[in-house]
């Protein structure tokens, strides 16, 4: 098949671009490829979270695995996530600076009549490329456990790069939104009503940005999605900008890691005459 | 990637891609479809618990299936790329 005809390239059109979302319309592509896109950014975008922790003291309520737990969830500034290297990758027997960042946390109450918030803000990064994410002075910053007086927190944590197919921890999306054909012209799904369709199932607002069928519109069964709406939200470790560019970067590396392995099995399988001469 | 050709049909073979999912099988499948000379393609995680995708392809006498997969992910790294940089200049 013609790769595309002029008339037929994809293309992405940015609607809406914030600090947090992003939404875009892809066209003239596959159903395939606007969900690997998706699938892409949802689970295999890298980032740094907190994957080791180090109690030296825990005297508060919640038990130590609780607040590991906790801590492992904090957003990370990833911005500058692929200057770090995988732990797997990395020549070192544990950690290093190559491969992760260590946070330090030391609170301790000693007000009389309240109790202390642990709060993201005390995290104390080595690295300032990888820090908690705040959104600007005023924000109070992310509560991890509540401390009376005399009680004291103090840990090592060690984050390091990771993907959301490992743990959702590592993931840079809240959410992807994504929907094709808001009409339901493909009648690729089939709505269940009382009385009116059009009165039970109000439109999406991708509708807007979409052709409404005719009303003596005939079903076209051959018809394939090619309009694809898609919404990011960021957790804020990472712009949503970067998100849709570092999955089409993985997306990549991953076609070619593949490719590679083609390439490579070009001995004679079973005998056969290896394929070589044919690409 | 494990090739293993058919033994009792002609130009068939099956490839193992280790450590990938839904994600590349799905999308490597659809490209095969897209060729005429493709007769057969299909993909299949056979157990969850090993991540591993088996695609498999028929093709007419005029090639060979992995001559077809190359050319699959060739036209990926084309559109994928070309989006890539579509997106660049736009945003
Ligand atoms: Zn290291």
């Amino acid at each position: 098949m013609d790769l595309f005809s002029p008339a037929n390239k994809p293309e992405i059109r940015i609607q809406e671009l914030t600090g947090e979302r992003i939404r875009f319309i892809l066209t003239n592509t596959d159903l395939s490829m606007a969900n690997a896109l998706r699938r892409i950014m949802i689970s295999e975008v890298a980032t740094i979270a907190i994957d080791m922790v180090q109690f030296d003291l825990n005297t508060s309520v919640l038990a130590d695995e609780f607040i590991a737990h906790r801590l492992g969830l904090i957003p990370l500034d990833s911005t500058e996530a692929d200057k770090i290297k995988y732990p797997r990758d990395c020549n070192c027997s544990g950690a290093c600076k190559e491969c992760s960042v260590e946070l330090n946390l030391h609170v301790k109450c000693t007000e009389e009549d309240t109790t202390k918030d642990v709060t993201s803000k005390d995290l104390v990064s080595h690295d300032p490329r990888f820090t908690p994410i705040t959104e600007g002075p005023k924000d109070a910053g992310i509560l991890i456990a509540k401390l009376r007086k005399g009680q004291e927190i103090k840990v090592k944590c060690i984050a390091k790069k990771g993907v959301a197919k490992e743990h959702a921890k590592w993931s840079p999306c809240a959410a992807v939104a994504f929907e094709y054909d808001p009409f339901n012209k493909l009648r690729h799904t089939h709505y269940w009503i009382e009385e009116d369709e059009k009165k039970e199932w109000p439109q999406s607002k991708n509708a807007n940005d979409d052709f409404p069928p005719l009303d003596d519109e005939i079903f076209d069964f051959t018809a394939k999605p090619n309009r694809f709406y898609f919404e990011i939200e960021t957790i804020g470790s990472m712009k949503p900008e970067d998100i849709v560019m570092n999955a089409f970067k993985k997306l990549l590396e991953k076609i070619s890691s593949i490719q590679m392995g083609l390439h490579s099995n070009d001995v004679p399988i079973n005998g056969r005459e290896p394929t070589r001469d044919v690409f | 990637m494990k090739i293993t050709p058919d033994t009792k049909v002609q130009n068939a073979a099956t490839f193992e891609i280790f450590r990938e999912d839904h994600t590349m099988g799905n999308v490597i499948r659809h490209k095969l479809l897209q060729e005429p000379q493709v007769i057969f393609a299909g993909y299949k995680i056979p157990h969850p618990l090993e991540h591993n995708v088996i695609i498999r392809v028929q093709t007419t006498n005029e090639t060979k299936p992995e001559a077809m997969v190359a050319k699959a992910l060739n036209d990926l790294i084309t559109e994928v790329g070309y989006l890539r940089t579509k997106f660049m200049v736009h945003k």
